[in-house]
């Protein structure tokens, strides 16, 4: 091995010790990447826990990770409010930068009894969720009714969904690609930390306000904490896709799919869809949408009219 | 505690003992200075190796500071047979508090806080965000397309392949364009750096 791994004789403080290369250090990407099959990835840790060339190169890429997502969290708003929301800036220019850094380590981490006690009756009063039921998605409008998106569903016992942006455009790829809100509901999850968990559900508060830009901007800060929850990447991929940012949807969405919890990696198939039909990309949206009819994915029916309604459109 | 510089010119400077295995010696003879040196030493890979691990800055946080009251702990008690290789061993119990975290149906057991282990921890948070700030100037001399190589690769997630196809070119070529953008941000954070180098004094 090349690498410099500490001497274990000597016991002075070394301040001017230089690493030289490592040939291991090109996995690290890989290991932040999560890329590595376990063996793999024990080995490379115990190799960087002794190795500071490779432990550098850890280092610098999850800074990088952080700092890039921190960065794409803050640049959102300033492309992607919807339409009838792009009067000013998300966030008041005097106001300070929202901290987007993933939660850094938190030296006291106990929660006061009080706010324990609240954490507990906010847990017993949350409604039981069933996934299925609570995902669905408000009834859209006809295809193609330019303007005429209808009032979102509710939920008995649930959450109202806000109106969809009353989105009109001329274009007709454009009219299959509006987008009807999916309703959420808050479901209570043990696996959450408590402050992604808020996150969350700060986010999700600006979602039920249709302030789907802010909700995109709180998720993609979000989803870097909790990059596994499929639900996250769900919400996340159609915030975005509702703030006009159909391109940074895609991701997001793909993610749920590839994390197959349901219903979320069902339902991303038919918002794919709508992506894709942003983007005027055919085939990309006749595949999504044959999924999502198979996985019986959207709004009721909404999939094979779109399918129908694609074939008309001129190649 | 020596006043430890971000990053340094295409090398990283450690103000940590080369040996940690002293420290485990004379913790266990009570002495508080070599606690917190070694709680140092531990706390940014520990970290790095749960973040990797969970993806979860939170836990990840969480969990490292179950970690060092753990190994310190059991330096206090002279538990640690091997002091030499007391990195392993914080790594092995890393490991073992996220696997019990994952089995456990409700969390973790909150062990109380150390004093020692607090402040070992803001200073790696400190510690971070002054690097995360080069980062940010270091970035800031990257292209637009190399910063979105960057960000669809380092966040996204995405493949070469999947990153070609976003932006219109061969895979290869974004594979090259990644490869040459990380290289980039080393290089600007190397010049940001060198002016410092010769003034480097502890604190």
């Amino acid at each position: 091995m090349t690498c410099y791994v500490r001497p274990r004789a000597t016991t002075q403080m070394d301040e001017t010790r230089m690493t030289t290369p490592c040939s291991q250090t090109s996995l690290a990407e890989a290991y932040v990447g999560g890329e590595l099959d376990d063996d793999a990835q024990a080995r490379f840790e115990e190799h960087y826990f002794e190795c500071d060339a490779c432990f550098e190169a850890v280092q610098r890429l999850q800074d990088l990770q952080q700092v890039l997502a921190a960065e794409r969290a803050t640049s959102l708003p300033a492309f992607a409010l919807p339409e009838g929301r792009a009067s000013g800036p998300a966030r008041p220019a005097s106001a300070p930068p929202a901290d987007t850094r993933p939660a850094s380590v938190k030296p006291v981490r106990r929660l006061p009894v009080w706010a324990m006690a609240a954490a507990a009756s906010l847990v017993a009063v949350a409604a039981v969720w069933s996934a299925r039921t609570l995902l669905r998605p408000a009834e859209a409008p006809a295809i193609a009714t330019q303007g005429g998106a209808g009032r979102a569903g509710s939920i008995p016992g649930g959450l109202e969904s806000p109106p969809p942006p009353p989105v009109v455009r001329p274009d007709p790829w454009l009219a299959l690609a509006v987008v009807t809100p999916p309703v959420y509901a808050p479901l209570p999850t043990r696996s959450a930390t408590a402050a992604t968990a808020r996150a969350f559900e700060a986010a999700m508060t600006e979602y039920t306000a249709a302030n789907y830009a802010r909700a995109a901007l709180s998720l993609t800060d979000v989803a870097v904490r909790a990059p596994d929850d499929a639900r996250v990447q769900f919400f996340l991929g159609v915030s975005r896709l509702l703030a006009g940012d159909t391109g940074g949807a895609t991701a997001p969405l793909q993610r749920a799919v590839a994390l197959k919890v349901l219903p979320y990696s069902d339902e991303a198939h038919f918002y794919l869809a709508k992506a894709a039909l942003a983007a005027h990309d055919r085939s990309r949206a006749e595949a999504e949408l044959q999924r999502a009819v198979a996985a019986g994915a959207g709004p009721e029916g909404e999939a094979a009219r779109l399918l129908v309604a694609l074939e008309t459109l001129p190649r | 505690m020596a006043w430890r510089r971000p990053y340094t010119a295409g090398v990283m400077v450690h103000d940590d003992p080369a040996d940690l295995g002293p420290l485990v010696t004379r913790i266990e003879r009570g002495d508080a200075t070599a606690e917190a040196a070694l709680l140092a030493a531990l706390a940014p890979r520990v970290r790095a190796m749960l973040l990797a691990r969970t993806r979860d800055a939170d836990l990840a946080g969480d969990l490292t500071q179950d970690t060092l009251i753990a190994v310190l702990r059991a330096a206090r008690a002279g538990q640690v047979r091997d002091g030499a290789a007391i990195r392993s061993f914080a790594l092995g119990v890393a490991r073992n508090l996220l696997a019990n975290h994952r089995r456990a149906s409700f969390g973790r057991n909150a062990e109380p806080l150390d004093e020692r282990v607090v402040a070992a921890i803001e200073q790696d948070e400190h510690e971070r965000r002054e690097r995360e700030a080069l980062l940010r100037r270091a970035l800031a001399g990257l292209s637009e397309t190399d910063r979105q190589i960057l960000l669809l690769t380092l966040v996204e997630n995405l493949k070469p392949a999947a990153i070609a196809s976003r932006m219109g070119v061969s895979a290869e070529a974004a594979r090259t364009r990644k490869t040459r953008a990380l290289r980039r941000v080393k290089d600007e954070l190397d010049d940001l750096l060198r002016p410092a180098a010769g003034d480097h004094s502890d604190g």
